[in-house]
């Protein structure tokens, strides 16, 4: 009896430990963010105190004169739409590629395709921008676009590859034993099985290009800078309110889709349940 | 569905590809300026007049560093530019290098009428054109400051301002100050100098509390000397009022850094005439003075400052005796390793 | 060979395929002849080919030498969804991205079926495997069994004149195995169409085949019914894989006349007098002389313990062990040599008690005989 009640004291106290972690973790995590959504509503020019409420930073955001920021937003937006689509197509034949076939150079080809990841950004950026140079294209959007691709193409292949398993081999030999073809096989099957991987280098490739400051910066034409770029250019006199009130609506935004992605999939789950009850109340 | 998904997969690509193809043209013609500079750096009215005037479009993309512009000159993608911003500290290696273009001075009558000659130097008139600048100079609180008076360089390294000091980063804002201290050259290559300086600038150390964030600090009263920028004197005698306490250092021999943001047409640029056009729309006194409203800074256009609002020629921050008694940060070429050396056994302690 | 009994009616013949795989030798100078509607069972160890062999019907393997024919055509270059046969795999297999509804119409939506029809045949097989009502979930939203009924479905639905099956049934629990093996039959019997079925267990092969081709190593060590395979082994490794068996090392001592009631059902089987390392024993078998070194495979039942030597054995034991098992009672034995034996009998004729010496016997007619050499398990 006492030792149950001892070792559900030790239980309670665990607990405690963590949610006292947990606590800890979304703490370090949020506080920026909130301190940063906080600021959008500052009325100071720079963000080092606290001078009063105002909206007018949103004011600035949305008037019709403030185009650096959003033309920035929508130049980073299509880079990174871009981006994510080459280098997912490219993963997913990567990553099948690397993990169907045998041949001679597999292994190496294995080990190079970390390389871009693991050399420093800038050291490929200013690469590339000499060959870019020397080649005679001119620096802009396609030149960004080409560099994103080289870091986020080995995510992307990396991240396919690891969802890909024998199963996903046995899934293609029942699709083709059932009379489809290998394109058939490969659209229906394949590429659905591995849907989740596809999914994830998706959404890692599109973070790191719209992330992306070395690169975008390096391989920048003349016309348009992305939108970190930007914002770190800006950052050299202090962030004005503006910019934190797009943050802030780029994160309202995206806490929203996630929202919706919620909403949607409940339903979908709720339909599911309900088909199901149908059916054992019939059985 | 999925051959709509594929539709649209192929067209995106294509997309890409031709937007990629289209950077490869660029036109030589009139109608655009593409100018590579710091972002919020200047008055946007300013930008749109001038499109207004010479029916041309500019394109503003914006460097994180000062040394992207450096590196895109290098690289050799300065051309992709008309105008590119860079500092003086890096004139000398761009000139040597062949990375820009010469100046004519005929073609910038305003710059030849106003910009005051002790700026725009003999040195860097065929290669550049001033736009703004900042001093790094000492500031303190005469109410919270342990120190009578701050005269020169040395006064910082006394022991009653342990811990009183918010200062700028970087090796080449901090060892300048302590070469001065020791009355060498501030932008000297002598190692053994550098040396000495680093041993100064350890005792500064010892009284630094933070570097960075220098007028917050101030205006939150942490510190009560800073070594700092003009426009951060600025915010900080702004938000603490009329009457603030904080004063420039009085220095009386020691001179002070002299930063300039300064335009070049880099080597090849493609739309030079209207480059001219810019940097003498620019020079003008009235064009200045109206871009100074939205952005005090201190600048080198005379008559632009005799133009300028009260209010900019009031400000405190820009009122001191010595504006002229100043050095620049040079290229300091094969010594740079060793300035960086020093820097870093500075901040591992 | 293993025939059927006329070549015609073969739906898969193998003849002479060899599968290497590197420097393995997978499947070695394989000839089968399946017939058409019956249930052939590839049983052997893991490692053995059978599964290969299921594979290169299939198509999902190219046999490295020899001639694969499906209803009388060479399948060599047709790849496996130009092939009139269907797997149902050992993992299952279902696409998890589908419901069981369009998992099961997969092959005919392939084949541009009509919707219509496509309905009416996937509720016809979802009737037909008990899963109707389930035409909406996904495949992770089913157990073991509900899968493989699917499996099965998705699989018949092509209407193929042969389906392969690799080990459908390893991964459920005893009870619905046992189920399923029965439903398994039934559904092959009700169809008509002819199973290849691979497994390891082979109880499961007794239960369900026509005819069972036991396998080791990449050989077909003996093709028969199940009967006949359990009680003429032709191998040393065939008597000692299916089911229970004693087997004895020993040489022909003396070839007799026949001379039990059923000899004329036999043959040219003959009395064998066989000296064994603990005793002398006698078998039935047919073409042995003298001096022949053989294996003599007795089935516990068969089996028998007294306390007087029988004619023509002398084989003395000692029981080790008993284990009550209901109506069955196994009693294990040692005899002088230290081989251990296993005795199984229904009901308590005899107290035997532990150490107790003992000695064995059996009808000479229900021993079986193998020559040594035939092991080819044995000479590596």
């Amino acid at each position: 009896m006492e030792k149950t009640g001892r070792r559900k004291k030790k239980g309670r106290a665990l607990s405690v430990l963590a949610d006292l972690y947990a606590i800890a973790m979304y703490t370090l995590f949020y506080i920026p963010v909130a301190v940063m959504i906080a600021f959008s509503f500052n009325d100071a020019k720079r963000n080092f105190s606290w001078e009063g409420f105002t909206t007018r930073w949103y004011g600035k955001l949305f008037s019709f004169s403030n185009t650096t920021l959003w033309d920035a937003l929508v130049y980073s937006l299509v880079i990174a739409v871009l981006a994510t689509l080459i280098s997912t197509v490219v993963g997913v034949l990567g990553g099948i590629g690397l993990r169907k076939f045998e041949f001679r150079a597999k292994k190496f080809i294995n080990m190079m395709i970390y390389v871009p990841i693991i050399v420093p950004e800038i050291v490929l950026a200013v690469a590339m921008l000499i060959i870019f140079i020397t080649i005679g294209i001119r620096m802009g959007m396609g030149t960004i676009l080409i560099g994103h691709c080289t870091f986020c193409i080995p995510y992307a292949v990396v991240t396919i590859k690891g969802r890909i398993s024998g199963d996903n081999e046995t899934l293609e030999e029942a699709s083709m034993d059932l009379g489809a073809n290998r394109v058939q096989t490969f659209f229906r099957v394949t590429i659905p099985s591995i849907m989740p991987g596809i999914m994830s280098a998706a959404f890692l490739s599109f973070t790191l290009s719209i992330d992306d400051v070395v690169m975008s910066n390096m391989l920048a034409g003349a016309s348009q800078s992305t939108l970190p770029v930007l914002i770190l250019s800006l950052n050299r006199t202090g962030l004005s309110g503006d910019v934190n009130a797009l943050t802030t609506v780029m994160i309202a935004a995206m806490v929203a889709g996630l929202l919706l992605h919620r909403l949607i999939r409940r339903a979908a789950a709720a339909g599911r349940k309900r088909a199901e009850d149908g059916e054992s109340a019939k059985g | 569905m999925k051959k709509a998904l594929a539709t649209g997969l192929a067209v995106l690509m294509g997309l890409s590809v031709m937007t990629a193809g289209m950077t490869v043209t660029a036109s030589a013609d009139d109608s655009e300026l593409n100018i590579y500079m710091w972002g919020d750096y200047i008055s946007e009215d300013l930008i749109a007049d001038f499109e207004a005037v010479n029916g041309c479009k500019i394109n503003l993309s914006y460097m994180s560093d000062n040394a992207d512009a450096v590196n895109k000159l290098t690289a050799g993608a300065g051309s992709d530019y008309d105008l590119i911003m860079t500092c003086d500290a890096y004139m000398e290696s761009l000139i040597a290098g062949g990375y820009l273009e010469e100046i004519d001075t005929s073609k910038i009558p305003n710059a030849e009428a106003n910009l005051n000659k002790s700026y725009w130097t003999e040195d860097l008139r065929g290669y550049c054109v001033p736009y703004l600048m900042n001093y790094i100079y000492v500031v303190y609180n005469k109410d919270t400051c342990p120190l009578e008076e701050i005269t020169c360089y040395n006064d910082l390294i006394r022991p009653e301002l342990a811990g009183q000091i918010g200062s700028v980063d970087g090796a080449r804002n901090l060892f300048p100050i302590a070469l001065v201290a020791l009355g060498y050259d501030p932008n000297s290559r002598d190692e053994e100098e550098i040396k000495e300086a680093y041993e100064w600038l350890t005792k500064y150390n010892a009284n630094v509390l933070a570097y960075g964030s220098t007028e917050q600090n101030m205006v939150n009263g942490a510190i009560s000397v800073m070594f700092t920028y003009d426009g951060n004197t600025a915010w900080a005698m702004d938000q603490m009022g009329e009457d603030n306490p904080l004063v420039i250092a009085p220095f009386t021999e020691d001179p002070v850094q002299l930063g300039m943001d300064l335009y070049v047409i880099p080597k090849g640029a493609l739309h030079q005439d209207l480059a001219y056009k810019f940097l003498d729309y620019i020079c003008d006194a009235d064009v200045m003075a109206a871009n100074l409203v939205e952005f005090p800074y201190s600048c080198p256009n005379d008559a632009a400052i005799e133009a300028a609002s009260d209010d900019y020629k009031n400000s405190p921050a820009f009122d001191f005796g010595y504006k002229t008694n100043i050095f620049f940060q040079e290229d300091v070429g094969d010594a740079l390793p060793i300035y960086d050396q020093y820097y870093q056994m500075l901040k591992v302690g | 060979m293993c025939g059927v009994d006329a070549l015609s009616e073969a739906i898969v013949s193998l003849k002479n395929v060899e599968k290497w795989f590197g420097d393995n030798h997978v499947v070695r100078n394989m000839n089968l002849d399946i017939a058409e509607g019956e249930f052939l069972t590839l049983l052997g160890p893991s490692g053995c080919g059978k599964t290969t062999t299921l594979r290169m019907i299939a198509g999902f393997e190219d046999a490295t030498e020899g001639t694969i024919l499906v209803e009388g055509e060479r399948v060599e270059d047709k790849e496996p969804f130009q092939r009139d046969v269907n797997t149902v795999f050992q993992n299952y297999s279902l696409f998890p991205h589908m419901t069981v509804y369009d998992n099961v119409a997969y092959g005919p939506s392939i084949r541009k079926t009509p919707k219509a029809e496509i309905r009416e045949r996937v509720k016809e097989m979802l009737d037909m495997v008990q899963m109707s009502g389930y035409e909406k979930r996904k495949p992770d939203e089913l157990s073991g069994g509900q899968k493989q009924r699917v499996a099965i479905a998705r699989a018949l639905i092509n209407r193929p004149r042969v389906l392969l099956l690799d080990e459908p049934l390893g991964a459920l629990d005893l009870k619905l195995r046992k189920q399923m093996q029965i439903e398994l039959k039934r559904l092959q019997k009700k169809l008509g169409i002819t199973f290849v079925y691979v497994t390891h267990d082979q109880e499961e092969a007794m239960t369900m085949s026509d005819r069972i081709a036991v396998m080791k190593d990449g050989v077909i060590e003996q093709i028969g019914r199940p009967a006949e395979i359990y009680r003429r082994p032709k191998t040393r490794f065939v008597a000692d894989f299916i089911g229970e068996s004693n087997i004895f090392e020993g040489v022909v001592e003396h070839v007799g006349d026949r001379t039990g009631a059923d000899g004329s059902a036999s043959g040219g089987a003959r009395l064998l007098g066989i000296r064994l390392g603990a005793g002398r024993v006698s078998a039935c078998g047919e073409g042995f002389s003298a001096g022949d070194r053989v294996y003599v495979s007795v089935r516990p039942e068969s089996l028998c313990v007294s306390r007087e030597k029988a004619e023509g054995f002398d084989l003395p034991a000692s029981v080790t062990d008993t284990v009550y098992m209901g109506t069955l009672t196994k009693i294990l034995l040692r005899t002088a040599d230290g081989q251990e034996v296993k005795y199984s009998r229904f009901e308590q004729e005899e107290d035997l008690r532990e150490s107790m010496g003992v000695y064995l016997c059996w009808q000479p007619e229900k021993a079986v005989v193998i020559p040594a050499e035939a092991e080819r398990g044995e000479s590596r």
